[in-house]
């Protein structure tokens, strides 16, 4: 009878042990799962803008510095659910006035029109 | 009896079995490798789409510079491209050449400018058309170099040679330069690279555009 109680502590310890030496070899290895969200957010932010190059107009607003105009044109195409704010500007960018951890940026180059030659980039912030 | 009792102690055993396997079919579920896989090939793909922009960009470039400081204005776009890719930790190297002649009666006159982006010297620099070859040495990373040739030349594709090399390559390029004695034209070259630590985008691609 004191041989099968020893015996059960025993199992229970193997047991213990076993699972314990499969969590540490198996799961101590640091390893986190990778944000989809921010790349498919720039992808998606990207893809607005390579749209809305299709129209003529947008290289005009671009040079004009119309970011007004800009954004309305992008309300129309991005998710409800994510907050932007656009930038046309030379080679520095100053960033919008947000806290959020979760911005991103996506920049698109603009060379110029017929009779303005300024290469530019318009870059889209985006967070949630 | 004793069996049964014998069958609750291994119980542990038992259960423990049961749980390793389920956490080892849960990690081999998730599989964090491919995952990562999946993440870099996105990533890779946003770098193409961003590429293709600085592309069609260039050729944009040449479309509406339409026969004012085209050369200066690809130097100009180029060298914007490449500081604004620096900035994404990405790498914008090439070379972009222009070739251009105005349709007058012969000999005829094609200027020629190579400007290297390679990001590093081009130690050697050979630019041969119609068994012509003008020689460069030692053209800095970000410079143009310039040179015409002179001859009678006929209504048909010629193709003009680069050879370079740098302390790490070298390349040879083929021009294909489209020569007609009823028009003035411009043909631009690009041959550019964007490298990051996750992809690179290499391609070779031209313009012609009739001044």
């Amino acid at each position: 009878m004191k041989n099968k109680g020893i015996s059960k502590t025993f199992e229970s310890i193997v047991a213990i042990l076993s699972m314990m030496t499969v969590f540490i070899i198996y799961f101590s290895a640091k390893q986190t799962i990778p944000d989809f969200e921010m790349i498919n957010r720039e992808m998606k932010a990207f893809t607005v803008m390579k749209t809305l190059v299709e129209n003529n107009e947008f290289r005009q607003w671009v040079l004009a510095n119309d970011t007004e105009t800009l954004k309305n044109k992008i309300t129309m195409m991005m998710p409800s659910d994510i907050n932007y704010d656009i930038q046309v500007c030379s080679l520095d960018c100053g960033k919008p006035n947000v806290t959020s951890e979760r911005m991103s940026s996506t920049s698109y180059i603009v060379a110029g029109d017929v009779n303005d030659f300024r290469p530019r980039q318009v870059v889209l912030y985006i967070w949630t | 009896m004793n069996n049964k009792r014998r069958s609750k102690g291994q119980v542990f055993i038992v259960l423990s079995i049961i749980i390793i396997t389920t956490m080892i079919m849960l990690k081999t579920g998730l599989n964090i490798s491919q995952i990562m896989e999946n993440k870099r090939y996105l990533e890779s793909g946003f770098e193409q789409m961003q590429f293709q922009n600085i592309k069609n960009e260039a050729l944009k470039t040449v479309q509406i510079s339409y026969n004012k400081n085209i050369t200066d204005n690809l130097d100009s776009f180029m060298r914007f491209a490449r500081q604004l890719m620096s900035s994404k930790a990405m790498d914008l190297t090439g070379v972009v050449v222009t070739a251009s002649y105005n349709y007058s009666t012969a000999p005829y006159v094609i200027s020629v400018t190579v400007l290297n982006i390679l990001g590093t010297e081009m130690d050697y620099l050979n630019i041969t058309f119609n068994t012509t070859t003008t020689e460069f040495t030692n053209t800095p990373d970000g410079m143009a170099v310039q040179t015409t040739f002179t001859g009678s030349y006929e209504t048909m594709n010629h193709i003009m040679t680069l050879y370079y090399n740098t302390s790490n390559t070298n390349s040879t390029n083929y021009v294909t330069i489209p020569f007609d004695t009823t028009k003035s034209k411009l043909i631009a070259f690009f041959d550019i690279d964007l490298k990051s630590d996750r992809s690179e985008q290499r391609d070779v691609f031209n313009e012609t555009c009739i001044l």
